[in-house]
């Protein structure tokens, strides 16, 4: 788990700080954003291996804000968290590209265990879009 | 008029009653959620830090301060929203009963910060200096105001604040509520519903549209008769 980078967004800035606290004292590296404009930003500028969202904010939602993501980055792991009234939002979720939806209060070991699954899926993915992209230039070059 | 007819204005007005109580409680319990949340990874984060105590430097008295201090604010943010939720919940106990507009209508408007918040919309409540001492049926109004506040948020701009004024005239109790709308001529939806709800505080609502504002003004006796 060492080195994976996590991004948390929550509107709750206590709850993301201190989740993002946690896991960087287990060796992970956690950013924190408080609302799904901050996340865009941020993933153009890192590539992490999971993203930690929150499913009710204000403004651009977790929904909204999980299309908007994969639309940019479709690789992205995401884990979104949701209340117990919003089970359905995280099952629309699922079926919108999400990896995963836990519900609130989440307790942290199946968090950090789900976000093991995030990075080794993330992994496969970007090791088998590199096989593509090697099989189709030697194709292309006649090797 | 067949029989189902005749039960059905009771049977809407219980479902609303339902609804709304469903729509205030939900939201509160969300945040409350998000408190105990965060307490359960403040503990969490001690918890992990006594684990390996062998390994690093020793938590210092500091460290502990921080730790009380951000348990103590949560659980203050969570024990006040347990008493307003508290007081809304007995809104219901009696037909018509005495208390004070202002703890009330202040009471109702902390319950729909996060309503708010999640449009964008901070909720600006003024207060008279003299308390308003109305005598009325307190859930039929809280119905009224929610759903004023409630239609008016769907219009809202974002990042803007909605003014709520109370203020006592001509032994009348008077809520202006105004916002900024996202477009102009707006008007507030389920306005027969909420005409339906003053009515029967034998009040009225006033709505005035000024370009992209739009005020509404709730008005009732002091006195329910």
């Amino acid at each position: 788990m060492a080195d994976t980078k996590i991004l948390i967004v929550d509107d709750e800035e206590e709850f993301a700080s201190t989740l993002a606290e946690r896991m960087n004292n287990r060796g992970l590296k956690a950013d924190t954003v408080t609302s799904g404009e901050e996340a865009l930003q941020s993933i153009a500028d890192v590539s992490y291996d999971a993203i930690v969202l929150d499913l009710a904010m204000p403004g651009m939602d977790g929904i909204e804000t999980l299309k908007r993501m994969l639309s940019l980055r479709p690789e992205l792991q995401i884990i979104l968290l949701t209340g117990r009234g919003t089970i359905q939002k995280g099952i629309e979720a699922v079926k919108s590209g999400a990896f995963e939806f836990l519900e609130k209060p989440v307790k942290f070991d199946t968090l950090l265990s789900k976000i093991d699954e995030a990075k080794s899926r993330k992994m496969t993915l970007t090791a088998e879009k590199t096989n593509d992209m090697i099989d189709e230039l030697l194709k292309r070059k006649g090797w | 008029m067949s029989s189902d007819d005749s039960t059905r204005p009771a049977d809407q007005f219980l479902y609303e009653s339902l609804a709304f109580f469903g729509a205030v409680t939900a939201s509160v319990t969300h945040e409350l959620n998000n408190v105990l949340g965060t307490i359960d990874q403040i503990a969490g984060l001690l918890e992990d830090l006594a684990a390996t105590l062998t390994q690093r430097e020793a938590i210092t008295p500091e460290d502990l301060d921080s730790f009380a201090l951000r348990i103590t604010r949560q659980t203050e943010r969570g024990t006040t929203l347990v008493k307003r939720l508290n007081a809304f919940a007995h809104s219901g106990d009696h037909e018509v009963t005495e208390f004070n507009l202002c703890d009330t209508i202040e009471n109702l408007t902390a319950l729909m910060r996060r309503l708010a918040q999640m449009q964008r919309v901070e909720l600006a409540l003024t207060l008279p200096p003299e308390d308003i001492i109305v005598k009325t049926n307190s859930f039929l109004l809280l119905q009224t105001v929610f759903h004023i506040i409630k239609s008016m948020l769907l219009h809202t701009e974002q990042n803007t604040a909605m003014t709520i004024l109370l203020l006592e005239r001509d032994d009348q109790a008077v809520v202006t509520i105004e916002t900024q709308c996202v477009e102009a001529l707006a008007e507030i939806t389920d306005k027969d519903h909420i005409r339906l709800l003053a009515t029967r505080l034998s009040g009225k609502i006033e709505e005035h549209t000024d370009a992209k504002r739009i005020r509404v003004v709730f008005s009732f006796p002091l006195v329910w008769s």
